[in-house]
């Protein structure tokens, strides 16, 4: 690794069941990969079911962060864990919309709190449809003032 | 207060996080509206990324631009690194030569209003995006 060492651990919680995996402002390629790492074998060590990764705090999520958190979603999701990202904030949904990033069926939520709701009513498909629903309706919601000025 | 900020060195992965806060610090004076300024701030960490990943070093320079009555922001990443072999290609959704999601650069384009990228294997890549309030 060129440059000095910024790796820092991430501190991850077990909280009502859930391992909460909070991603702080300054990322580094290394230290993104090593988050994904400690939570694939957090999963594995303690066969948690219950995931939430907080985005709250992260800087930005370009192409490269959203491509790692969501290949750790998979990966966790094949070990028997589901993942909610929370602190999706809508124009981090628009923004990765205009990154061409495949949400696929990664669950979103804006609150922690939402996250653990999620997580916590044992979602059933319809619910999940409906935060579906949710996430697309805050992004129109976002989109339709900008049609607005191209037209003027 | 001077808005403009110095070009941005990016020589450690540092430098991409520090561009980043710096092109939302700008976009917020000039007055763009939050979802704005996160996009001028992810296009400038996709930017930054790219530099240090493929050219290893190369700086960003942010600077307010007014263009008759209305202002707006302005990003340059410059870099003497290997150069860009074929530009149609970098700038389609899904191609990349490393093992990235290949997004980076169209992404750009769709994050700014206006976009311009030029590069060969002598003189590097530079890339201007601007985006209007
Ligand atoms: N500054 C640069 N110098 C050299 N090559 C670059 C530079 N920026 C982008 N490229 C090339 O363009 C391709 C597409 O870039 P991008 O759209 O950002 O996708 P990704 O970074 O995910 O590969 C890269 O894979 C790389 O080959
Ligand atoms: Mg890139």
């Amino acid at each position: 690794m060129k440059g000095k060492n910024y790796l820092s651990k991430v501190v991850m919680n077990i909280i009502q069941g859930c391992l909460v995996v909070p991603i702080h402002g300054e990322l580094y390629d290394e230290s993104v990969l090593q988050i994904q790492r400690d939570v694939l074998e957090k999963i594995k060590n303690t066969g948690i079911k219950k995931v939430i990764i907080d985005l709250s705090g992260a800087n930005v999520i370009d192409s490269f962060l959203g491509q790692v958190i969501s290949d750790t979603v998979k990966m966790a999701s094949m070990l028997g864990a589901t993942t909610v990202l929370t602190g999706f904030k809508p124009e981090v949904v628009v923004s990765l919309i205009d990154l061409d990033f495949d949400f696929g069926d990664i669950q979103t939520a804006i609150t922690l709190e939402d996250g653990f709701h999620k997580l916590q009513s044992r979602l059933t498909d319809e619910e999940i449809e409906d935060a579906d629903d949710e996430t697309t309706e805050a992004i129109e919601e976002l989109e339709e003032p900008e049609e607005e000025e191209d037209e003027s | 207060m001077n808005h403009n900020l110095q070009p941005i060195n990016i020589t450690h992965e540092v430098d991409i996080a520090i561009a980043t806060s710096e092109a939302r610090v700008l976009a917020e004076a000039v007055g763009f509206k939050q979802a704005e300024q996160y996009m001028i701030a992810t296009a400038v960490s996709e930017l930054a990324r790219n530099i240090f990943h493929y050219a290893k070093e190369g700086k960003i320079t942010i600077k307010i631009i007014e263009k008759g009555t209305q202002k707006g922001i302005e990003i340059i990443a410059q870099d003497n690194g290997p150069g860009i072999e074929d530009i149609d290609k970098a700038m389609t959704d899904h191609f990349s030569t490393g093992d990235g999601l290949g997004s980076g650069l169209p992404g750009v384009k769709r994050l700014m209003d206006e976009f311009e990228i030029s590069s060969d294997s002598r003189q590097g890549t530079k890339v201007i995006a601007r985006k209007l309030l």
